[in-house]
């Protein structure tokens, strides 16, 4: 019963925070309303027993993305200018396109995944470093390598604009 | 002996086996939470009054004067006529203000903050929420604090807000990292990340500070930890001679009360969690009670932490950020990897190795920050831009 009423709360906080994030006019507002969002998550991971995950979820894209975000946008911020978001009519159906992917593929995979299924037993965190250790070495490796030649990346380009 | 022991678990015992002839199970199971919760927050409000009078009580005998001693015996009762005078103050909200972000980032300061005392083993069977992931809901609760501060800063859209919230992010950012990695050497050692599970393998391994790589765990830990909470010397985000306030310049009363709270109980709850990780938490002579013990132990490192206010000049802002990235980051990695040389070599092997390694390494990263100490010393850009 708390288990339900857990996972209510947690979508309408996630639903709640992904319309602010969407139709907030002020991108100050829109990175906060994704934070609410990404902390709505969390919770459904917990909600899940995957506190592990939740915990993560948390340090990682609240506490650490979401903020270099505001970073970015402080950094691109012209003197006086409105940090606003509009409408742009030009794109409205490229946008619908992705929308009507997007949702698709995820109805699509919440159809075929076994639902009502035993429920997961609560996963510790030393199978997840091990599926990372040992399973999935080479993916996690290349990814890491992934991140760090953006990380390069984002560093030179950076750079040549200061100088 | 064993009564005041048992005052708060048996406390809460008797209350439930009162409370299970009158209520259905579903109802316990919240009675039993609800009873938790009230707890630690009256524990955290009071501690928090008496934190800034025993704050200013330290801090004026360190200066060779009194400290407040005008209302009650001993000044007493001045948290109270304080907290009056919070409640009474006008409420301002500048003209500019993002009114919903302005009113809820103290709220959302302290909340966090508070869930930090959920996970803290206060004594034998006393924590809140034994998570088996508690070291890391402690570190990722309080790392939601940069986002608030910077929600505070931009909520007011003032020149000193701002600059102050991102002076206090970017901080926050650095110093979590060193941060974390000397908490993942006490991790790694005690094997599980379940504070109550950390203090136990302590009763079996010593208290970790004992070892090379806890003493410089803890040094590391505590260092990064007043930062994180902005507490001297890494005030910078309200380094009055520069930023009036910073973040929080635009907040008056009681939302500002909310903000000095969060600050006094994040350093608090820090104190504690280096008392769980490094001192051995409540274990400690069988005439007192666990939770005294961990209470003397928390009291002690927040006594340093009032020590370090009281006579530690502040840092400049470029030389803080050195101080993250040039000591304390290198040298947390090398307490994780002496941490894992002590768990896989003999102990005398191990210590040699992890004195050559830390002690080495402190002199090496120590000289490299002198010299960008003296670098960057004299008249020079301090706005935080490089």
């Amino acid at each position: 019963m708390f288990a339900d009423l857990g996972f209510v709360l947690a979508a309408i906080v996630t639903l709640a925070g992904g319309v602010i994030a969407v139709g907030a006019r002020n991108l100050y507002r829109s990175v906060l309303g994704l934070m609410l969002s990404l902390t709505g998550v969390a919770g459904l991971f917990l909600v899940q027993r995957a506190e592990f995950l939740a915990v993560v979820q948390v340090l990682v894209f609240v506490g650490g993305v979401s903020v270099l975000i505001v970073f970015a946008l402080i950094l691109v911020e012209r003197e006086g200018a409105a940090m606003e978001t509009g409408v742009n009519p030009g794109l409205v159906p490229v946008a619908a396109i992705v929308a009507v992917i997007l949702s698709g593929s995820v109805i699509y995979a919440v159809v075929r995944s076994p639902l009502g299924a035993a429920p997961p037993a609560a996963v510790q965190s030393r199978d997840i470093g091990e599926a990372l250790l040992n399973r999935y070495l080479v993916p996690f490796e290349a990814v890491s390598l992934l991140l760090l030649a953006a990380l390069v990346g984002a560093l030179l380009i950076a750079r040549e604009k200061r100088n | 002996m064993g009564v005041i022991e048992g005052l708060f678990t048996g406390g809460k015992e008797f209350v439930m086996q009162v409370a299970a002839a009158w209520l259905p199970a579903p109802l316990l199971v919240l009675l039993s939470a609800a009873l938790s919760a009230v707890a630690l927050l009256a524990f955290a409000a009071v501690t928090f009054m008496y934190l800034t009078w025993l704050e200013r009580k330290v801090a004026g005998r360190f200066q060779d004067r009194y400290g407040p001693n005008r209302v009650g015996p001993f000044g007493l009762l001045q948290p109270i006529a304080d907290g009056l005078k919070f409640v009474m103050k006008e409420d301002i909200i500048p003209v500019g203000a993002d009114r919903v972000v302005h009113e809820l980032a103290p709220v959302l300061a302290v909340t966090p903050v508070l869930m930090l005392f959920l996970v803290l083993p206060f004594g034998r069977g006393m924590t809140g929420a034994d998570l088996n992931v508690g070291v890391l809901f402690f570190l990722g609760v309080s790392a939601v604090q940069s986002p608030v501060v910077i929600a505070a800063g931009m909520g007011a859209r003032s020149k000193y807000s701002v600059l102050g919230s991102m002076r206090a992010a970017a901080q926050i950012l650095s110093y979590e990292i060193p941060m974390v990695l000397a908490v993942l050497s006490v991790v790694m050692a005690a094997g599980t990340m379940s504070t109550n599970s950390i203090v136990e393998a302590q009763a079996r391994d010593g208290w970790y500070v004992l070892t090379p790589w806890g003493a410089f765990g803890m040094l590391v830990f505590l260092l990064a930890a007043t930062a994180e909470s902005n507490r001297h010397p890494f005030d910078m985000a309200e380094a009055e001679s520069e930023l009036v306030a910073g973040f929080h310049t635009e907040y008056s009363g009681f939302k500002f009360g909310l903000f000095q709270m969060a600050e006094f109980l994040g350093g608090f709850a820090s104190c504690g969690l280096a008392a769980t990780l490094f001192l051995g938490g409540w274990l400690g002579p069988a005439f007192l009670p666990t939770w005294g013990v961990f209470m003397i132990k928390t009291y002690a490192l927040f006594f340093v932490l009032m020590w370090f206010r009281a006579t530690l000049p502040r840092f400049r802002i470029d030389q803080l950020m050195a101080f993250a990235w040039l000591l304390l980051f290198p040298l947390s990695l090398l307490v994780i990897l002496s941490s894992a040389l002590w768990h896989f070599l003999a102990l005398a092997p191990a210590l040699v190795a992890s004195l050559v390694l830390l002690g080495g390494g402190y002199w090496v990263l120590s000289g490299v920050l002198w010299r960008e100490f003296e670098r960057s010393s004299g008249p020079r850009d301090v706005t935080g831009v490089r």
